[in-house]
C-alpha cells in the first residue's frame, strides 16, 4: 500500500538534514515523489511579531501547488479553510498565510478541476518553533478521478478518466486485484485509460490514480480510491445531501455537519441519513467517516 | 515493491525547528497504533505539581479519528488542568475533561478528529497536569482507546494503550516553574448560524470553533443583544459550548462570540441581525404569494362555473 512521510529538520547552521521514509504499492511507473521546503530568515521584528519571551508570532509559510488547469486549490488549517486561490493554465497555485502563532498546525489541500470535481487532499503537519518565513512548493495535489460507471458486468472494461496536470504520467491501479494502466494527460490536463476487469470475481472493488510529471521530477501520491463492483452494487447508504457526509446538504462538509452530527451523537434513533456507519447510532465510527470526505 | 521518493531542500539560516509531514496514500502500517502516556514513570515529591502527555505513535498508519479515557486516582493526585494546546486533534467530539471528579473519580474522557488524516509517532492528544497529594504510588491508566483509519470506513487499528506510573515520595515540593507568556489572543474565526429540521427541533444554533496555540483555549462566551460592542461585563455574556441554540430566533440580534484563552486574551467574533427590513420583505413576499395563489384558485373557480353555465 502507498505510504509516504518525510521530515525535515532545520538547525542552526542553516542545514537541513532530511530523512524520507517512502513505501509503495506496486507501480508501473517509476516516478519520484518531490517537493522543497525553503526556509527564510526571521523577517525583522517589530509590526505585531515577536513573543514577548515565549512564543513566537506572526510566521509565514507559503505554499506552491501543482494543481488543475484553470481550477482551484483550497487550503485547510487544522479543518477550518484558510484561502482558496485560482491555479493558472498550467495548473500552478499559490498562496501564503501571516500572522502563524508558533504551534503545530495540520494543513491540508485539495483542488477542484474546470469541472468542478474535486481532488483528494494533500495533508501537511507542519510544527513552527521560532519565528520564519517558510515555503512549501511542489505539492503535487492527487489526480482527480471519475469512473464512466460504477457498477460492470463481469470482463467488461472500466473506463476511467480524470484531471491532472497538464502532460503529466497518470498511474491507474486497483487496490485488491494489481491491474494497472497507464495515461498521458493532455495539454489541459486531462487524461483517460482503460482497465481490464476480467481478472475480477464479481464484488466491490476500488480504483485510484497518481500522476507524475517525469523522471526526477515532481510526483503526487495515489488519491483516494474510488468503488466499483463487478455485477450488482451495494445498496446505497441513505444521503440527506449531494454526498452522505454532507448532513446539511449544502455541497460542503464542514463544521456545520460536524455539528449535526455531534448533536446526535450517542444519542438514540438518529435520521437514517445521518448513520454513516448504518448501526443506528452515531459514534466515532461516523465522525471517522465525515473526517474522510471533510472540504472545510 | 517500493517507490523511490527523493526530496529536495534549501535551506537559510534560522534558529527554528520545523518538522514536516506529508500524508499520503492510503493506510498502511507494520503493527498497531499505540496510545500512552509520556513520561511513563513520574516520581514526585507531595505536593508538587507535574505534567503528563497522552501520545499517540501511529505506528505509520493514517489515523482520522481517537477516544479514549485517561484514569488517574483521584485520592492521591489532583487534577490542576488539562490543555489540548499543542493538540494535533482538528475537533474534539469530548472535549478532555473530568467529568468525574464531582463524584470523586479520576478520569479524563477525551474524542476527538483530524480531517486530512494525521500520522506520527509522537502526536500530542492531551497533556493533564496534576499535582502528588500524600505519598504513595499509582497508575495513571488509559482505557476504553480506539483510534480509527482514515480510510472512509472508520476501521478500527486495534490500537494499543501503555498506562504510566507514578510514585510520591515525602518532602518539599520545587517552585513551580512559569509556564511561557502568552499575549497572542485565540485565532480568528468565523460563527456560522445553521438551521437543520433535524437538529435542535428545527431551531436556528450557532457553530463556532478556534484554536490557541499558545495557553490553549480555555471557554467561549455568546452575547445576543441589540448592542454591537456590549462590555466586557455585560451580564448578558454567557458561557456556552458549540453548537449552541440562538436565544433570539427571529435573528434580530447581534451575536457575538468571544473566544478566551487559558492566559485571559480574547477574541471576538459577530454575526449582525438580519435587517428587519429583509425580515418583512421575506414575509411581505410570502404573503404575496400566497394571495396570488388564492386569487388564481378563486378566478379559476369562477371561470369554469361560468363556462359550465355557458354549457
Amino acid at each position: 500500500m502507498p505510504k509516504f512521510s518525510v521530515k525535515i529538520r532545520a538547525f542552526l547552521t542553516g542545514l537541513l538534514v532530511v530523512a524520507a521514509l517512502a513505501s509503495c504499492g506496486s507501480a508501473a511507473l517509476a516516478a519520484q515523489t518531490q517537493f522543497q521546503l525553503r526556509i527564510n530568515p526571521a523577517p525583522p521584528s517589530g509590526g505585531g511579531g515577536g513573543g514577548g519571551g515565549g512564543f513566537y508570532y506572526n510566521n509565514t509559510v507559503s505554499f506552491f501547488f501543482i494543481a488543475f488547469p484553470s481550477g482551484t486549490v483550497t487550503l485547510l488549517k487544522d479543518g477550518q479553510v484558510a484561502n482558496t486561490v485560482g491555479a493558472d493554465s498550467n495548473g500552478r497555485a499559490q498562496m501564503t498565510l501571516t500572522g502563524l502563532t508558533q504551534g503545530t498546525y495540520q494543513f491540508s489541500a485539495y483542488g477542484t478541476d474546470v469541472q468542478g470535481r474535486q481532488s483528494s487532499p494533500v495533508v501537511l503537519t507542519l510544527a513552527v518553533t521560532g519565528g520564519t518565513a517558510a515555503s512549501v512548493s511542489d505539492i503535487f495535489l492527487p489526480p482527480i478521478i471519475a469512473l464512466g460507471t460504477t457498477e460492470l458486468t463481469s470482463g467488461s472494461l472500466l473506463n476511467v478518466t480524470g484531471t491532472t496536470a497538464p502532460h503529466a504520467f497518470v498511474t491507474i491501479s486497483t487496490g485488491e486485484k494489481v491491474v494497472t494502466a497507464l495515461a498521458v494527460a493532455d495539454g489541459s490536463g486531462s487524461y483517460s485509460a482503460r482497465l481490464d476487469t476480467s481478472v475480477f470475481p464479481g464484488g466491490s472493488y476500488s480504483v485510484k490514480a497518481m500522476a507524475a510529471l517525469g523522471d526526477n521530477l515532481p510526483s503526487s501520491s495515489y488519491g483516494y480510491p474510488i468503488s466499483f463492483s463487478i455485477g450488482p452494487a451495494a445498496v446505497p447508504t441513505p444521503k440527506c445531501g449531494k454526498t452522505p457526509t454532507d448532513l446539511n446538504g449544502d455541497g460542503k462538509v464542514n463544521l456545520v455537519d460536524f455539528s449535526i452530527l455531534a448533536y446526535w451523537y450517542k444519542r438514540p434513533t438518529p435520521p437514517p441519513c445521518f448513520d454513516l456507519q448504518v448501526n443506528g447510532k452515531i459514534d466515532l465510527v461516523d465522525f471517522s467517516i465525515m473526517a474522510y470526505h471533510w472540504t472545510g | 515493491m517500493d517507490k523511490p521518493a527523493t526530496a529536495k531542500f534549501f535551506g537559510g539560516w534560522s534558529a527554528l525547528l520545523m518538522t514536516v509531514f506529508f500524508l499520503w496514500g492510503s493506510p498502511s502500517f507494520a503493527s498497531a497504533p499505540k496510545v500512552f502516556v509520556s513520561p511513563e514513570k513520574t516520581a514526585v515529591v507531595s505536593g508538587q505539581t507535574f505534567s503528563v502527555d497522552v501520545l499517540l505513535d501511529t505506528s505509520g498508519a493514517e489515523i482520522n479519528a481517537i477516544e479514549g479515557k485517561l484514569d488517574f486516582p483521584f485520592d492521591k493526585l489532583e487534577l490542576v488542568g488539562v490543555s489540548s494546546a499543542k493538540t494535533f486533534i482538528s475537533f474534539w467530539v469530548t472535549a478532555p475533561e473530568c467529568r468525574t471528579c464531582q463524584s470523586g473519580k479520576g478520569e479524563i474522557d477525551f474524542a476527538g478528529i483530524v480531517p486530512g488524516g494525521y500520522a506520527g509517532d509522537h502526536g500530542q492528544v492531551l497533556s493533564v497536569e496534576l499535582r502528588a497529594k500524600g505519598e504513595g504510588q499509582g497508575a495513571l491508566g488509559l482505557k476504553e482507546v480506539r483510534v480509527l483509519l482514515n480510510d472512509g470506513k472508520g476501521t478500527d487499528t486495534k490500537a494499543t494503550a501503555v498506562a504510566g506510573s507514578f510514585v510520591t515520595a515525602a518532602g518539599t515540593p520545587p517552585s513551580a516553574v512559569s509556564p511561557p507568556e502568552d499575549t497572542e489572543s485565540p485565532e480568528s474565526f468565523t460563527p456560522v448560524i445553521a438551521q437543520d429540521p433535524q437538529v435542535f427541533d428545527g431551531q436556528l444554533f450557532l457553530v463556532f470553533y478556534t484554536q490557541d496555540k499558545g495557553s490553549g483555549l480555555d471557554h467561549y462566551d455568546v452575547y445576543e443583544g441589540s448592542s454591537a460592542n456590549p462590555a466586557p461585563a455585560d451580564p448578558g455574556w454567557r458561557k456556552v459550548t458549540s453548537p449552541y441554540v440562538l436565544q433570539d430566533q427571529t435573528r434580530g440580534s447581534y451575536v457575538i462570540v468571544r473566544a478566551a484563552d487559558k492566559s485571559g486574551n480574547q477574541t471576538l467574533a459577530t454575526v449582525p441581525p438580519v435587517p428587519r427590513g429583509e425580515h418583512y420583505a421575506t414575509q411581505i413576499l410570502v404573503a404575496a404569494v400566497i394571495f396570488l395563489t388564492v386569487i388564481v384558485i378563486i378566478l379559476s373557480a369562477i371561470i369554469w362555473k361560468i363556462s359550465r353555465k355557458k354549457r
